[in-house]
């Protein structure tokens, strides 16, 4: 349980309601099991309105218990003026008769409660552990809005970056077209076209990347279940990765004996196996192996992507999930990538309800495996859990 | 050629590196590299420079600033310029020149911009 201590101002002109109360609140524990706290709180002490106002303007109390009858300033006068003085303040009214139209009156000034005097100690303190409860819960939800907000913007700077960057790629190259920086034959600008046009594919990869993403974590995708044979998509896989990895003589193998079949959407798995598998390949060496695993263990499907690849440091891997995070070094300096694969890939393991892990050696080489069961999600099989 | 400068170049983006250097080699410059900040920060030990350029996200949302830093930090007095594009300094609310920099570089940038820029 986290220790919170609060400080409660009280404000009345009656000397032995002020000290009556201190007497309350003072050894007073408020236990909130639900929010794991268990709340003290410290007594201040005042005669008028007018000494009120200028406690909270020194330092703000959490709560204020405050009597609507004063002398001077009345407590509709202070809580006015605490709404102008944009003092968020918890303010609970001790009225001596309950009238509507009090209730009424300090309700539309925004106090969170009232006391009727006379009142026991035990519904002093009732008052008081609703009022703890009321500020720690808002006060987490509005921390928790923050961080999201936050989060949102970072990852939209993160996201406008990742969109510029192939199109500054692209305009630079241009400019040197455009400028004939190389003379006015076409041909030494070939490879600055190949850049652009692999540029553009890539930039082509993020729109789809972020696509898949926000319908994934939207839960706005239509899935369409069935048994779906995961030694078969991983072979269509390897298939699509054939030509680059043919290229720099990367050789592909897939171990599967039979089919292995998963009660899932088919478009997610090859969301999965495509990502490990090109990843296998882009940064894996020239002439390296990928060994593609597909079996059953039980109730549960494994599959493992493991590569003669470039590997990774420790610290990189404990990254590696994140969005937009792409291991940048001289080793994967030509190696492109939207930053979002492996996210989406963790993602779509979660809504499966399966695992995945890592492991990697500098130079050695990286190993992906992923287990789902079986049968999640699947109608028949609800009454076997 | 007498107005010939060493310029590191920090960018993790392998095509404003190739570009830039093409551009400065052209223009008779040296050119040296590098794909993050940490790595710019190491060439920086192995010899001179007269001006750097840097990027501003990199490993990490405000790597480019880390680098100008350590960079003044190491009592350094080479200049050194943010490579950048306004919108996401706006956003960002940055004073280049209160963070150390010496100015912007507008990105992208057509060879007569750069070599004009490190003249």
């Amino acid at each position: 349980m986290d220790d919170i201590r609060l400080r409660v101002l009280v404000a009345d002109d009656e000397e032995g309601m002020r000290l009556g109360i201190q007497r309350t609140v003072r050894p007073f524990r408020a236990v909130l099991s639900d929010l794991g706290v268990e709340t003290t709180f410290e007594t201040e002490l005042a005669e008028t309105g007018e000494e009120a106002i200028e406690r909270i303007a020194t330092a703000a109390p959490d709560i204020l218990l405050l009597d609507y009858k004063l002398p001077g300033m009345s407590g509709l006068d202070v809580m006015a003026r605490l709404e102008a003085d944009k003092q968020d303040v918890l303010v609970i009214m001790i009225t001596a008769y309950a009238s509507i139209e009090t209730a009424v009156a300090a309700t539309k000034r925004g106090a969170y409660d009232f006391l009727t005097k006379p009142f026991r100690p035990d519904e002093l303190q009732a008052v008081l552990k609703k009022a703890t409860h009321h500020i720690i819960a808002h006060r987490r939800a509005r921390r928790l809005a923050e961080e999201k907000r936050q989060v949102r913007f970072e990852f939209l700077s993160v996201l406008s970056h990742e969109l510029k960057a192939p199109l500054a790629a692209v305009e630079g190259y241009l400019f040197q077209l455009r400028d004939r920086t190389m003379g006015d034959s076409l041909e030494p600008y070939g490879p600055q076209v190949d850049r652009m046009l692999i540029r553009l594919d890539g930039m082509k990869k993020l729109i789809f990347d972020l696509l898949d993403l926000t319908r994934i974590e939207s839960g706005q995708k239509e899935r369409d279940l069935s048994d779906v044979d995961l030694a078969d998509v991983a072979r269509q896989a390897l298939e699509t990765m054939q030509p680059e990895a043919g290229q720099r003589g990367v050789k592909m193998d897939l171990h599967a004996s039979g089919k292995v079949l998963v009660w899932a959407d088919r478009s997610e798995l090859e969301i999965i196996l495509n990502n490990l598998v090109s990843n296998a390949v882009k940064y894996n060496h020239d002439e390296g192996h990928v060994d593609v695993t597909v079996e059953s263990a039980g109730d549960h499907v494994a599959v493992r992507v493991k590569d003669t690849g470039i590997g990774m440091s420790p610290e990189d891997v404990g990254r590696l999930f994140r969005e937009f995070v792409r291991i940048k070094n001289k080793k994967t300096r030509n190696i492109l990538g939207s930053g979002l694969g492996l996210s989406i890939v963790r993602k779509l393991v979660d809504l499966y309800g399966g695992e995945i892990s890592v492991e990697s050696r500098p130079d050695e080489g990286t190993s992906f495996l992923i287990t789902l069961p079986a049968a999640c999600g699947r109608e028949g099989d609800r009454d076997h859990v | 050629m007498c107005n010939s400068k060493c310029v590191l170049v920090i960018d993790d983006d392998q095509d404003i590196l190739d570009q830039a250097r093409a551009i400065l080699e052209a223009g008779g410059h040296e050119v040296l590299t590098a794909l993050n900040g940490q790595e710019g920060l190491a060439v920086l030990e192995t010899r001179a420079f007269d001006i750097i350029l840097c990027d501003m996200m990199m490993e990490d949302i405000g790597a480019g600033l880390s680098v100008c830093r350590e960079i003044k930090e190491r009592g350094l007095k080479i200049p050194i310029y943010l490579v950048s594009d306004i919108g996401n300094l706006s956003m960002q609310n940055f004073d280049v020149r209160a963070e150390g920099f010496s100015g912007v570089l507008q990105k992208p940038f057509s060879a007569n911009e750069l070599l004009a820029f490190i003249k």
